[in-house]
C-alpha cells in the first residue's frame, strides 16, 4: 500500500482529534502522515499486515491502531483508559467498518483485518516520589515546645526537592509480571504500539511504564515514541539492563498544537524518536541492515528532565 | 466485545489469584456474520483457552435467537499442527463463536472476588477504584 493511499483512508477517520483533550492523559493525536509512515515501517519489518495481530496502548482515538487495521493486519485491540476517546475510537471502527476497510474479506481477496475490539483499562503508574531535602524532621529548634503542631520549619517543601525514578520501575518487565493493571496475558499480541504521555506533567516515568507493558504484551515487536532527550537513558535501559534488541527507526518532530491554555505558542515542536523494540525469530531475519543502529552514548539521564512542552 | 476478547481478559483486582475466566451476565448481545478466516483462525487457536470459550459460550447462548453453535465439551486446541486436521464445521463453529457474537451490555463478574466489570456499548470497562489496585 502507499503512503498517499494510506493517508487518504486516514483522513477519512471521522473523529482524528480530541474535541476536549485531557491535560493529564496528555491527549495529542498522531497526525495522518505520522501514523502512515511508522505502519509502512512496521509493514517493511514483518511486524504490520496479514498474519500478525497489533494492540495499540493508549490509543485515544485510535488513529495509530486503525492505520494498522487498514494494512490488514490479522486482528487490532485498542486499549486506552479513557471513556470519551474510546467513544470517539469505536465511532471510528464503524465508518471503517461501512467502508469496508475492516471486517469484510471476500474469500477471492488477500484477507483483511479481521475486527478491531475496545478495551478500557488503565496503566498502574506510582508517582516518583519527591525527596524533601529541605524537609519535616529537621527545624529542630522549637520542635514539640510551645504551641505543639508547627513541627516543620519554614524550609518545608524547599525547592531543593528531587525526582527519583521509581526503582520498581525500572526492574526487568520479566521479573514484574503483570501488575501493571492492564487485564491482559502477557505476549497477547504480536506487535504493541503506543504512543505514551511524555511524563512531562508531574508524571515522570510514565513513558517507561507504557513501554514496559507494552513489551509484557508484544511477541514479536514494540513501537514506541519518546522524547529524543531521554534516548540514551532508554538505550541503556532496554539493551543493557533488561537484555532486549532496540533500535531508532525514525527521528521526528512532534508538532503539538496549542489544544491547552497554558501553551503560550501555537504551536510546539518537540524532538521525538520512534523505537523499535524486537525479538529475533528464527524464521524472520531477512534485511539486516543495521545502518540505522545508533550508539548509546553511554550517558544516564534520569527520567523525565526533558524539557516541558 | 466478542469472546476472543473475553478469552484473554481477566481480572486484576487486589486478592485475586486468577481472575480468569470472568463470568458473563448478558444484558444485551448481538450477533452479526463474518466471513471465515481459516487461516487465521488457525493460527489463533492455540493461544486460545478453550475452556474458558466453552464456558462462556454456556453463559452467552441462552441469551441468542439463534442458539450457538455447540462446541465439544473438551478439546486440545494447543497443538497447531494438530488443528490442522479440524474438519471445516468445526472450525466455522469456532469462528462463529470466538467471532460473531458480542456481549453489548452487561457484566463481566471475577470469579474469586465478585468484582462486576460493565460492558457498555461493546467496551468493556476494566478500570480498578483505587482501594483495588
Amino acid at each position: 500500500m502507499k503512503q498517499k493511499h494510506l493517508e487518504s483512508c486516514l483522513s477519512s477517520i471521522p473523529n482524528r482529534v480530541f474535541p476536549d483533550p485531557k491535560i493529564q492523559l496528555e491527549q495529542y493525536p498522531t497526525s495522518v502522515n505520522l501514523a502512515a509512515s511508522i505502519v509502512l515501517t512496521a509493514l517493511a519489518k514483518g511486524d504490520a499486515g496479514k498474519g500478525r495481530t497489533i494492540l495499540d496502548l493508549g490509543c485515544g482515538t485510535g488513529n495509530l491502531g486503525l492505520a494498522f487495521a487498514i494494512v490488514k493486519s490479522d486482528f487490532v485491540y485498542l486499549v486506552d483508559c479513557d471513556s470519551d476517546a474510546l467513544d470517539l475510537a469505536r465511532e471510528n471502527v464503524e465508518m471503517l467498518e461501512e467502508e469496508e476497510l475492516i471486517g469484510s474479506c471476500s474469500e477471492d481477496e488477500d484477507g483483511c483485518c479481521m475486527g478491531v475490539e475496545l478495551i478500557m483499562a488503565k496503566l498502574k503508574y506510582d508517582p516518583p516520589k519527591k525527596n524533601q531535602s529541605g524537609g519535616g524532621g529537621r527545624g529542630g529548634k522549637g520542635r514539640g515546645r510551645g504551641r505543639g503542631g508547627g513541627g516543620r520549619g519554614k524550609g518545608g517543601r524547599g525547592s531543593a526537592s528531587s525526582t527519583q525514578p521509581n526503582e520498581l520501575l525500572l526492574l526487568d518487565p520479566k521479573l514484574d509480571n503483570r501488575d501493571d493493571g492492564i487485564p491482559l496475558p502477557s505476549k497477547m499480541v504480536d506487535t504493541v504500539i503506543t504512543n505514551p504521555p511524555f511524563g512531562t506533567k508531574n508524571n515522570e516515568g510514565i513513558d517507561v511504564q507504557f513501554l514496559k507493558t507494552a513489551i509484557r504484551l508484544a511477541r514479536r515487536s514494540v513501537y514506541s515514541f519518546h522524547k529524543t532527550s531521554t534516548r540514551p537513558f532508554l538505550v541503556k535501559l532496554l539493551r543493557d539492563k533488561w537484555g532486549l534488541n532496540v533500535e531508532v527507526v525514525a527521528e521526528m518532530k512532534f508538532e503539538i498544537p496549542n489544544m491547552y491554555k497554558f501553551h503560550k505558542q501555537k504551536c510546539v515542536d518537540v524532538e521525538v524518536d520512534l523505537i523499535r523494540v524486537f525479538w529475533e525469530e528464527e524464521d524472520t531475519i531477512e534485511d539486516k541492515d543495521a545502518s540505522e543502529e545508533e550508539e548509546s552514548e553511554g550517558e544516564e539521564m534520569p527520567l523525565g528532565v526533558c524539557g516541558v512542552a | 466485545m466478542r469472546l476472543l476478547t473475553h478469552n484473554f481478559l481477566q481480572s486484576n483486582v487486589r486478592g485475586t489469584e486468577k481472575g480468569y475466566p470472568l463470568n458473563i451476565e448478558v444484558t444485551t448481545i448481538k450477533y452479526e456474520e463474518s466471513p471465515v478466516d481459516k487461516e487465521f483462525l488457525l493460527n489463533l487457536l492455540p493461544k486460545v483457552n478453550y475452556n474458558a470459550l466453552v464456558a462462556a459460550v454456556k453463559q452467552m447462548s441462552p441469551h441468542c435467537e439463534q442458539p450457538l453453535p455447540e462446541l465439544p465439551e473438551t478439546m486440545d486446541v494447543s497443538n497447531a499442527e494438530q488443528n490442522q486436521n479440524l474438519d471445516d464445521a468445526t472450525i466455522s463453529n469456532l469462528h462463529k463463536v470466538l467471532f460473531d457474537v458480542y456481549l453489548v451490555e452487561g457484566w463481566l463478574i471475577c470469579p474469586d472476588t465478585g468484582r462486576k466489570f460493565p460492558v457498555k456499548e461493546c467496551i468493556p470497562n476494566m478500570i480498578l477504584h483505587e482501594d483495588e489496585i
